[in-house]
């Protein structure tokens, strides 16, 4: 009897605790599966249609792709994206290193939270005046070229240092660096103290520390550092058209098709080797816990 | 590691002014008496912050942006809240891969979520709005949501819970009056997070916003166009101005709360 009422009471409870279970993931669950996945489809659909002009013809084809393969300039421009984002990510990643250590080993809390703030400031006034305040800096009469000249180190200002490569680069890494900041904090902070004392009693030097003890730890998140301001690099194509010197980028090519070029299937396509890039490369930081980080 | 602390402030000093730099930049701008950048800037005046409030395009993009990150992060809260929620409480299977899932908005590039709604909202048929850039934007705000609760959450001691139950609170009680008071001051920090990020966001937005002004849109705009730029940094420091006093109400106890020992 009292056997069969246990029985019940968790049969009663196992069910509840499904019930509860999809209750709570429910909508995001939906919500992700109707508006991100189902358009993601879409895109991919989308990708097999093909241009004509300015008509689109909505047969299946798999000709977008074959002129992705076949024509360089495509991999022209995806292999620059990736030579970018690879750099960028690096850089930041790089950067964000010693201003994080500098944030959790040396600043006391308080004063963390203050120079924390400062981090993400600039996150706050928008991104396209972020991007577009490389310009003012690095323009031919921008603050940088006036401060050379008054400086006496340049007669006449450098007209290259502004609509470049290096502009474009500059400007990301500017961009995105409290992206790749903020996840390293995380991890710094998450490191239990007494780890440290002990690796120190036990004779580890400075840098023994740091490598032996800190970077392990901290791994996850430099990956996520990198990982962010990479996928965001991928994808950007608002910084390289104020910035840059001409040269596309895939999300200018992307855009531009889903614009002013108007032809969403080629755009589509386009889009493609992005996703799978950055699929690919999720699934190979994914195991180490990267996500914890973020 | 002592040793180590001044090479640390030197490095970590020197990315937070490159950090800075540019946004002293664009503020000095916007009291610029010229139509464009060039420096050193001649002279000074407020000239510009009066000519944003006279623009009509100005207030009507405000209005829309606002309406947007408004709607859009509490929709977000509502939806990313419950699966953090969810994601705390129980273990199941597939729950990593569920969280990669729910994750993929963030880690994606917003492009993609960009092209991808508007083939599919082309597909059937619905006009670009505000309704469309709202669901766009709860998409990857639910993510950034989920994320940040989730984190919360799990610094919080796991024996409140179960004591709070050995108490003989029910679940809804454990929730509303254990769990919720507790997050109360990370949920404000993950709102106001999300709607600088909303009001940031300019991919999802490029894609989706189309006849209406946004703020993304309207600064986009004014570049191509070349002139009065600095009406431009005026709008940008009104916006600098908003974001530090919304940040600055939750920031000490949106920093206390996440990380303190």
């Amino acid at each position: 009897m009292l056997r069969k009422l246990h029985l019940a009471g968790a049969a009663y409870f196992y069910r509840a605790r499904s019930l509860s279970l999809a209750l709570g993931l429910a909508p995001s669950v939906l919500w992700l599966a109707v508006f991100y996945f189902g358009s993601l489809l879409a895109l991919i659909a989308t990708a097999f249609w093909r241009c004509q002009g300015p008509v689109v013809i909505k047969t299946l084809s798999l000709y977008n792709f074959e002129r992705l393969v076949t024509q360089p300039l495509w991999r022209l421009i995806l292999g620059r994206t990736l030579l970018y984002a690879v750099l960028v990510g690096l850089t930041d990643a790089l950067l964000a290193l010693p201003l994080a250590f500098f944030l959790v080993f040396v600043c006391a809390p308080r004063l963390r939270g203050v120079l924390l703030a400062f981090t993400i400031a600039p996150l706050w006034a928008n991104y396209l005046l972020r991007a577009y305040s490389w310009k003012m800096v690095l323009g031919t009469s921008g603050v940088l070229n006036t401060f050379l000249m008054n400086l006496g180190v340049i007669g006449h200002p450098v007209s290259s240092l502004v609509y470049s490569p290096f502009s474009v680069y500059i400007a990301l890494v500017h961009v995105w660096l409290p992206f790749a900041v903020l996840p390293m904090v995380a991890v710094l902070e998450r490191i239990p103290h007494p780890l440290l004392e002990a690796s120190e009693d036990l004779g580890a030097r400075a840098w023994q520390q740091i490598r032996r003890v800190i970077l392990p730890l901290a791994a996850p998140g430099i990956t996520a550092g990198f990982f962010y301001s990479f996928s965001l690099t991928m994808g950007d194509f608002v910084t390289p058209n104020l910035l840059g010197s001409g040269s596309q980028f895939m999300g200018n090519v992307i855009a531009n098709q889903f614009g002013v070029n108007y032809c969403p299937p080629m755009g589509a396509a386009l889009a493609a080797p992005l996703l799978l890039t950055l699929v690919v490369l999720i699934g190979v930081v994914a195991r180490r816990g990267v996500f914890e980080a973020l | 590691m002592k040793r180590l602390w001044p090479l640390w402030t030197i490095l970590g000093l020197l990315v937070l002014i490159f950090l800075q730099l540019p946004s002293v930049v664009v503020i000095l701008y916007a009291f610029a008496d010229m139509s464009n950048y060039v420096w050193p800037i001649p002279a000074y005046t407020l000239h510009w912050f009066t000519r944003m409030f006279q623009d009509a395009d100005v207030l009507r993009a405000v209005t829309n942006t606002a309406i947007v990150a408004v709607v859009s992060s509490l929709l977000a809260a509502c939806v990313g809240m419950s699966a953090a929620l969810t994601f705390y409480r129980y273990r199941f299977r597939g729950r990593y891969a569920l969280q990669f899932v729910i994750l993929m908005p963030l880690l994606l590039p917003g492009i993609l979520t960009g092209v991808a709604l508007v083939s599919m909202l082309s597909r059937l048929g619905v006009p670009l709005s505000l309704l469309t850039l709202v669901i766009g934007h709860t998409t990857f705000l639910t993510a950034q949501f989920f994320n940040n609760t989730l984190g919360q959450l799990r610094l919080l001691p796991r024996n409140i819970e179960e004591a709070a139950l050995d108490l003989g609170a029910t679940q809804f009680q454990v929730l509303s009056r254990v769990l919720f008071p507790l997050l109360k001051m990370g949920l404000m920090a993950s709102l106001v997070l999300a709607l600088t990020m909303s009001i940031d966001e300019i991919a999802v937005t490029f894609f989706l916003t189309g006849r209406e002004l946004t703020l993304p849109m309207w600064i986009l705009g004014r570049i191509r166009l070349g002139v009065d730029l600095p009406l431009i940094n005026a709008v940008g420091v009104v916006m600098l101005l908003v974001s530090i006093v919304g940040v600055g109400l939750t920031w000490s106890r949106l920093y206390k709360s996440p990380w303190s020992r």
